[in-house]
């Protein structure tokens, strides 16, 4: 059962990071795609500029959750490695506080998000796009994030060890 | 509480909290939250989502992405073997050729991937098995690509830099320009105290060095494979001095090259390889952009609680010379290097280090060069010392004690050019002020 949950886990934030890396790729191509049209064609570009910075933000945010699961965000460990088989308390202990920041980010995201939805917000540009669609990653993004600290924690104490694996078992 | 006792406060609590190896980001978020909520409340925290979104949403940021993607395709190339075997068939003639070829690599290299360990390991996998070959002590083989590795954070395109930039609201295109002069003479420094360590050394132990020699087909073979990527690097520095285009857009444009470039000139046909190249981009950039969002609420809890104005009003009236300030924000910039990784260092210290900074009349691009080298410094130094660790991990048969004996001599050149540049401040802002004109305070 635990396994089969930490299976969906994966699954999730490898299917969250594709879109995100296919995200990254897109912002790169229609940027070069503006400056040709800005600078070759000497044309006007509408859609573009809003386009690539929320698809930096949805890379960002849907990326999150496999970074987290690949151990790629940035910590200072020397404390922790010093602890020896000591280590999951701390390990424990930073899971709380990251969930404490992340449930209150993925609370009032959604907050955001539903508020954006219903009464139907614009972006605050010529393209104006309902604000919802890029609002999307970051309820996704968060909501990932928020359950894989939660398995995090269930796992350090039922069986004192992480559920993150190495950057080469990922995607 | 006054400002100054909550500032106190937070910063003990933030060093703990990142003691426990928290990630950076969500530490600084933990902090962020919970001072905002005990001092002002839940309605504090309730526009934190909006605000987090609203941090990522600059166009600006875009660059940060877009040179890691860059800096990426190019370091899983083979580019910077072939950048360093061109700069050895070139320069295998003069006095400490090798050593100052693997640091012509480093220079060049971390221009085209502004990252310092990524410089480190592509240039020292082939640099250092090299000069160990040839007779170079290990100390100076492994400290000075430990040092090289550095300048990829000073010398543009640099991600620090635009974070910094991000930071403080400075032009990035400014900051990059600022970079240039700094990064040539701290690498010419680099290469110097190399030539007069290893003729030193030759002396002493009356080595000769061997040196092959190449033919001119030798030395215009490689030229092909390296030309591009300086192209696309001199490209974009024109682009960024001309004003052409913006440093997002001429990045975004570059990464796209970049790729395109390291799939056509070695082949790599392969989908795998390259949706790897954009895993690790998206893995890094993600990381950054986190600390990037969480920072944000770090400034904007700082600032709702009046640290940042208390802090600037309290230093001005302590009233105290200013380069005794300068040298205690570089004492402090110092150590927190020696622990943070330089984007935490800059997007926690820049709301309230600048308008310190900026008050006591010091110019905030020439503050930029002086806070970078002192980056620089953190990474060649324990404990965290990124560069240190990547050099041990190409290079297992030399002791890190080695490495790092081999890189304190350019801990010192890096310490003295801060003092040099703080003495001459003109050197910093000399090229920005002739190309771009001088910045209205």
């Amino acid at each position: 059962m635990w396994n089969g949950i930490l299976k969906i886990n994966k699954l999730l934030s490898n299917v969250s990071a594709s879109i995100a890396i296919i995200m990254l790729l897109l912002a790169c191509i229609v940027v070069t795609e503006m400056v040709y049209i800005r600078y070759f064609l000497q044309g006007s570009t509408v859609w573009e500029t809003e386009f690539i910075m929320y698809s930096i933000v949805a890379s960002t945010l849907l990326g999150s959750p496999y970074v987290l699961l690949t151990q790629g965000h940035v910590k200072i460990d020397l404390v922790p490695n010093a602890m020896g088989n000591k280590k999951w308390i701390l390990e424990l202990i930073s899971s709380f506080m990251s969930l404490t920041f992340v449930s209150v980010l993925t609370f009032t995201s959604w907050e955001y998000f539903i508020e954006a939805y219903t009464n139907n917000w614009l972006t605050e540009t010529v393209w104006a796009p309902p604000l919802w669609i890029p609002l999307l990653s970051l309820v996704i993004g968060m909501t990932f994030l928020c359950i894989q600290i939660i398995l995090n924690i269930c796992s350090l104490i039922a069986f004192k060890k992480c559920v993150f694996i190495a950057h080469e078992e990922g995607l | 509480m006054s400002p100054l006792e909550i500032a106190s406060l937070i910063f003990i609590v933030t060093i703990l909290v990142l003691a426990t190896g928290v990630p950076i980001a969500f530490g600084l978020g933990f902090v962020s939250v919970t001072f905002i909520f005990f001092f002002e409340g839940l309605d504090g925290i309730l526009g934190m989502g909006e605000m987090f979104f609203g941090s990522l949403s600059e166009f600006t940021l875009i660059a940060i992405p877009m040179f890691i993607l860059m800096g990426t395709a190019v370091s899983s190339s083979p580019t910077g073997k072939d950048l360093y075997k061109a700069l050895d068939s070139w320069l295998y003639k003069v006095p400490g050729g090798l050593v100052i070829a693997n640091l012509g690599a480093c220079t060049i290299f971390s221009a085209l991937s502004g990252s310092s360990p990524a410089t480190c390991a592509a240039i020292g996998k082939m640099g250092i098995p090299e000069m160990q070959k040839k007779g170079y002590p290990d100390t100076i083989a492994t400290g000075s690509i430990a040092a090289g590795g550095t300048l990829g954070i000073l010398i543009p395109p640099s991600v620090t830099m635009i974070v910094y930039g991000v930071a403080t609201e400075t032009s990035i295109g400014r900051l990059f320009i600022a970079g240039v002069i700094p990064g040539i003479i701290l690498s010419s420094l680099f290469m110097l105290w190399s030539i007069f360590y290893i003729s030193r050394y030759n002396k002493k132990n009356n080595i000769k060095t061997v040196t092959k020699t190449y033919s001119l087909m030798d030395k215009l073979r490689l030229l092909p494979k390296v030309l591009p990527f300086m192209i696309i690097v001199m490209t974009i520095l024109y682009i960024l001095y001309g004003g052409l285009a913006t440093p997002s857009e001429a990045s975004g444009v570059g990464a796209l090259f970049c790729l395109v470039f390291v799939v056509l000139i070695y082949k790599m046909w392969d989908i795998k390889k390259i949706w790897n190249i954009l895993k690790s981009s998206m893995r890094e950039s993600t990381m950054i952009m986190m600390i990037i969002g969480a920072s944000a609420l770090f400034s904007y809890a700082l600032s709702s609680l009046y640290i940042t104005q208390s802090m600037a009003e309290w230093i001005a009236v302590l009233d105290v010379n200013k380069w005794v300030l300068l040298a205690i924000v570089n004492v402090f910039l110092l150590v927190a290097g020696f622990f943070l990784p330089p984007v935490a260092v800059i997007l926690m210290t820049a709301p309230i280090l600048i308008p310190i900074i900026i008050s006591a009349g010091f110019d905030p691009y020439w503050f930029a060069v002086i806070l970078t080298i002192n980056m620089e410094i953190g990474l060649i130094t324990p404990p965290v010392g990124l560069n240190l660790y990547v050099i041990n991990g190409i290079t297992p048969n030399v002791s890190l004690s080695t490495i790092l004996r081999g890189a304190f001599p350019f801990v010192l050149i890096m310490m003295f050019s801060i003092v040099l540049f703080s003495i001459f401040p003109e050197i910093v802002t000399w090229l920005p002020n002739k190309m771009l004109g001088e910045v209205q305070q």
